[in-house]
């Protein structure tokens, strides 16, 4: 079996990859409405996701991790057009596009394909995987016979060792397991045979070995077919071996990005370092001190002022609470949204001053 | 299933399930028709069917014909009697119920097709179609509708079966509308919906090939309700003579009696029979009604089978006199003094669950023997599949209605000492076990919350129900207070679930768990959504309150080193068997089975440089056909020529050169292993395989 680190040879070199983007999300807001209570003016919304710029490239794994709750779900509802965003847009190889449905919506998915985060919701109760599968199949790759359809069914299950086929494809939904829902919805979003894939925690419920086989599986297709890959987790260490980029995501916002093992290995970000920190992780010394956060987390609706951090962080300034840090930048493509990296450039001003 | 060993086969009673008739899936909906409701209902709803079609046609008395017969008593000439006019009731009946079934059955096909329009308009497209359809039906609700039908039917005098029809059809599709709508919009917001949108499938294709056949229970249930409504309408209104008093139906038979005074003639056979067919027709259709769900959905269609041989054995201990009250007031007192702490709470002996699916059964759980002390943590991990939250279900008797458990003990010891088992507990006896003794969080817990009730809301009503003493404001605080305590801000107390994120809503069930203070609690994967830190303080919170209550606590997780850090013991299941079982300690020193150690070799790293992660070849194995031997022997690096042959029993590791002890006890200590390299002739192999 091959390493799942052994993918970061294939990619092509950053500076190449840098060129353009597939898909790109371009200052995104996204508030949610709440139901406003009687007696209560103001229109309330959630603030589930702030401002984000996220590119991601053919060839390339991005990881992005962060709190629950914190708008990475709602990142991938809005590639997928699932969600209109507040403001901003998305953008697919350089084109803003807007898909809320129809024929704009299906050719928008051949390109770009979502694995929802529950196993357990999405797949429809009444129908069974071989209806699952096949309508992926029919839609996108129309004009197969049905003997090819149940070969490429058959073949995309045995990419995610889900073997003999024929067992799976007979049932319904709730006769399997966790894992095994898991892995078909990854076989539905790869029948598509998209450029783009946003996986939603695609492997939380695999057991280790098996996760290794559908990681190192998502890294060939990344590699063979140029695949752009978003990879939502919460297992930060597959994050550093599977992924090229990680971003942290934190209350709404995107607070740290770069190279996965710069952000791994030299966290630049308080939150990141908490993050880090509470991993169980049982090579690490055990007495070593754990960090102390008692702190709830942020309430979206009514978020914090500044540095949305700012009441959790051991580093806290007065400036924090008030105004709220840009991004920072720190060489390599490193980057950081806090005050403590204020002696760094902001970022939008670096090309002015290497152009005096 | 494969050769099992001796012991095994000795062990295992015969199962009924091959002898099952009704097993294979795609005939599955017939077992609808097990239920005797159903058949009773649907035995009538056909006669009154066949007389309705084949009826006029057999009969050959003209019903309006008049005769010299008059008033006369049921005989062999006139089977039900005569009328005032000396028509034959009998006549009558047979073509009155052609009508009344015809207006019944096309009234409220109308109705449903409306309903189902608006319905599903409103609710799938929302915004102003819905406000305004809602509008619309609820208008429609509010107006009385007897009233105005016989203002409609008033305003056409002897209007025919059409007009009626249309007349009953307009005013009855509002209350389904209403039902589907709500139904349609809870639907929507559900991820299999939103995946099928993001493959591309056009509207046309959600709403009716996604959604609806979501709705089938609800839209036959609504149309069979309908159909009596409209059979009942059709004869009020010729019963009070506004449809044509001379076209045959039960109503207007009931109407020629009443205004000829039937009653005082003594003349029962005049009213009794169209009275008794209205009665009869709505009973039977009422009772259809109760099958449906049986019938529509797949997860009940195998309904029955499992939980009626589960209350056959459960029928010999069921007169057992109540529970002891758990001292609720101060739960504290379960678990104070090391002297309760270490006993076993809970011992599963021998347990084997099967799924009967198709025309083979599958087992899913084979001879699991565990057992867990007071206080402590069980951890579970292994492959995916290999019946983690199979046995879950099946300590909470909670398992699917496919699956039966042959064999097998779950014995609970209470606080007061006192030992159940739990798989032949009583129905009333397990609704108060679960939740106030044993709490489970599915690995299905973002998708277990009720979609239309807020998050606040369905935490409350289960304290409500198991704690009727609190009151409302106690009750709001106890809310708060959990939310908290699973890191939710307490302002989305009135979010509904698919306003939160997975992680909130797995949170949510995490505290619905520890809303009762259990004895026992069982998490399934309850933190696969969760971020590191949000993890590590809510399992911080359950270990405190562990120690502070003295609950414990099967966790079952893929994140070994998550596992580690937190368990006491740790077993590690593959295809349906523990295949090891040891202290956390030990099994993170040395892991003992091939597929453990396989299992530590695949996990990333996050501090130290990266390793090479080799994981394990092969796939998971087929559980209708395991290989012979030890289940894992196709895929192990260490695999022998006996291992393809014997099959390993879970024994205690013996040490280097020592021989090895069958101890088949459950409850003892150290690790055991179920791998032929550690038993009996080859301890020199075993030596080697724990250095490697
Ligand atoms: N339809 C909605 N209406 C209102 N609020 C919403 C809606 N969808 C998401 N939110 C809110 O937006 C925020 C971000 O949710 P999102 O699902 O994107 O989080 P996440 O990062 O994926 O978390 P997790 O790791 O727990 O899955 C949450 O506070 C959530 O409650
Ligand atoms: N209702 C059912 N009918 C038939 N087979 C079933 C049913 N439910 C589960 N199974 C099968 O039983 C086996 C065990 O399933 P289970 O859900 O217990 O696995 P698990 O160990 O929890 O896996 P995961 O880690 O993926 O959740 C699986 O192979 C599954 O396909
Ligand atoms: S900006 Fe301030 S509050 Fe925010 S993370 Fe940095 S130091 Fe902490
Ligand atoms: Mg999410
Ligand atoms: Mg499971």
């Amino acid at each position: 079996m091959s390493t799942v680190d052994s993918t970061a040879e294939v990619t092509p070199a950053p500076a190449t990859r840098r060129a353009e983007p597939v898909l790109e999300m371009v200052g995104v807001t996204k508030h949610f409405a709440v139901r406003r209570r009687l007696r209560d003016r103001r229109r309330r919304v959630v603030h589930a996701v702030e401002n984000v710029d996220l590119a991601l490239y053919a060839g390339q794994v991005t990881a992005v991790i962060g709190e629950s709750g914190s708008g990475k779900s709602t990142v991938a509802r809005l590639l997928a057009q699932l969600y209109q965003p507040t403001s901003g847009e998305i953008r697919l190889r350089g084109k803003a596009v807007r898909a809320p449905g129809g024929r704009r919506l299906r050719a928008y998915v051949g390109q770009v394909q979502l694995i929802l985060q529950d196993p357990f919701g999405s797949f429809n109760p009444v129908h069974t995987i071989a209806y699952h599968l096949g309508r992926v199949l029919r839609i996108h790759r129309p004009g197969q016979s049905s003997a090819q359809v149940e070969q490429a069914m058959a073949d995309l299950l045995a990419e995610v060792r889900l073997t003999p086929a024929a067992q799976f494809t007979a049932k319904y939904p709730h006769e399997l397991s966790g894992g095994q829902r898991q892995r078909i919805s990854i076989a539905r979003a790869l029948a598509a045979d998209p450029a783009v894939l946003l996986a939603d925690e695609p492997v939380s419920m695999l057991d280790v070995s098996i996760r290794l086989g559908v990681l190192n599986l998502l890294a060939r297709l990344v590699a063979e077919r140029n695949l752009a890959l978003l990879y939502i987790t919460h297992d930060i260490a597959s994050a550093r071996y599977f992924a090229d980029t990680a971003t942290v995501m934190y209350a709404g916002q995107l607070v740290e990005g770069g190279p996965a093992e710069t952000v791994t290995q030299r966290a630049a970000h308080p939150y990141t370092q908490l993050l880090i920190a509470s991993a169980p992780d049982p090579d690490r010394d055990a007495a070593a001190p754990r960090p102390a956060d008692k702190a709830s987390p942020p309430s979206l609706i009514d978020p914090p002022a500044g540095c949305r951090f700012h009441p959790r962080c051991p580093f806290a300034m007065p400036k924090c609470s008030a105004e709220a840090p840009p991004r920072f930048d720190l060489g390599d493509g490193h980057w950081a949204r806090c005050w403590l990296h204020e002696q760094a450039q902001p970022q939008q001003a670096q090309p002015q001053q290497a152009h005096p | 299933m494969s050769t099992g060993t001796l012991e095994h086969d000795a062990a295992m009673q015969p199962t009924e399930a091959a002898a099952d008739p009704a097993r294979a899936t795609r005939f599955g909906w017939l077992r609808g028709i097990r239920s005797v409701k159903v058949i009773v209902g649907l035995v009538i709803v056909l006669v009154f069917a066949l007389v309705a079609i084949f009826g006029p046609l057999l009969v050959s008395t003209d019903p309006s014909a008049v005769s010299n017969d008059i008033l006369h008593a049921p005989s062999a000439h006139h089977l039900l009697g005569t009328s005032h006019n000396g028509q034959d009731i009998f006549a009558e009946m047979i073509y009155g119920t052609r009508v009344s079934m015809v207006v019944g059955f096309v009234a409220a096909i109308l109705a449903t097709i409306l309903s189902l329009v608006v319905g599903l308009t409103a609710g799938y497209l929302g915004g102003v179609s819905d406000e305004v359809l809602s509008l619309i039906t609820n208008i429609f609700l509010v107006i009385p509708g007897l009233p105005l039908v016989v203002i409609l039917t008033g305003t056409m005098p002897n209007a025919g079966e059409l007009a009626i029809v249309i007349v009953i059809a307009v005013t009855a599709w509002a209350w389904g509308a209403r039902v589907l709508r709500a139904q349609t919009l809870s639907l929507r917001k559900r991820d299999f919906v939103e995946a099928a949108r993001a493959s591309g499938e056009s509207t046309f294709r959600i709403i009716f090939r996604e959604i609806l056949p979501n709705e089938t229970a609800i839209v036959a249930a609504t149309f069979l309700s309908t159909v009596i409504g409209a059979i009942l309408t059709q004869a009020s209104l010729a019963f009070l003579g506004l449809t044509s008093v001379t076209d045959w139906s039960w109503g207007v038979i009931l109407y020629w009696a009443q205004t000829q005074n039937a009653m005082s003639y003594g003349a029962w056979w005049w009213f009794v029979p169209p009275g008794l067919s209205i009665a009869l027709i709505g009973t039977g259709l009422s009772l259809m009604n109760f099958g449906i769900d049986e019938f529509i959905n797949p997860r009940l269609r195998s309904a029955g089978i499992a939980t009626k041989r589960a209350r056959k054995r459960a029928a010999g201990t069921r007169s057992r006199t109540g529970r002891p009250a758990r001292p609720v007031a101060e739960p504290a007192a379960a678990g104070d003094g090391a002297a309760a702490r270490g006993d076993v709470v809970l011992e599963i002996k021998d347990l084997r669950v099967d799924y009967l699916s198709g025309d083979s059964t599958v087992r899913a759980v084979d001879g699991v023997s565990l057992s867990l002390r007071r206080g402590t943590v069980l951890g579970i991990a292994g492959e995916s599949g290999s019946g983690k939250s199979t046995l879950a279900y099946a300590i909470t008797r909670l398992h699917e209605s496919a699956a039966e458990i042959p064999t097998g003990q779950i014995l609970y010891t209470a606080a007061d000492g006192k030992r159940t088992d739990i798989l032949r507990m009583s129905d009333r006896e397990l609704t108060d076990f679960r939740w106030e003794e044993l709490a489970i969080v599915f690995q299905s817990a973002m998708n277990a919350l009720n979609p239309i009730l807020k998050i606040g809301v369905q935490i409350e009503d289960a304290i409500a129900a198991h704690r009727p003493s609190m009151s409302e404001r106690q009750r709001r605080e106890r809310v708060a207070e959990l939310l908290t305590m699973v890191g939710i801000s307490t302002d989305r107390t009135t979010a509904y679930p698919h306003e939160l994120s997975g992680g909130m809503r797995q949170r949510v069930m995490i505290a619905i768990a520890l809303a009762l203070n259990p004895e026992i609690i069982v998490m399934d994967e309850p933190t696969t959504a969760l971020d590191v830190v949000i993890q590590r303080q809510i399992i911080d919170q359950i270990m405190e309150l562990k120690d502070r209550l003295g609950f414990s606590v099967i966790f079952i997780t893929h994140d070994l080193s998550m596992l580690i850090e937190l368990a006491d013991e740790i077993a590690i299941m593959y295809a349906g068997r523990i295949v090891e079982q040891a202290s956390a300690q030990d099994f993170y020193r040395a892991p003992s089975h091939p597929y453990s150690r396989g299992l530590i070799g695949s996990f990333p790293t996050l501090s130290g440089s990266k390793r090479e992660l080799t994981g394990i070849v092969g796939s998971p194995p087929d559980l209708r056909a395991l290989p012979t031997g030890c289940s894992f022997s196709p895929r192990c690096p260490s695999v022998t020529d006996e291992c393809r042959v014997r099959e390993p029993l879970l024994l205690p590791l013996p040490r280097v050169g020592e021989p090895t002890t069958p101890a088949v006890d459950a409850t003892s200590p150290g690790t055991r292993v179920a791998c032929l390299l550690y038993q009996n002739s080859e301890p020199v192999a075993a030596a080697e395989a724990d250095r490697s």
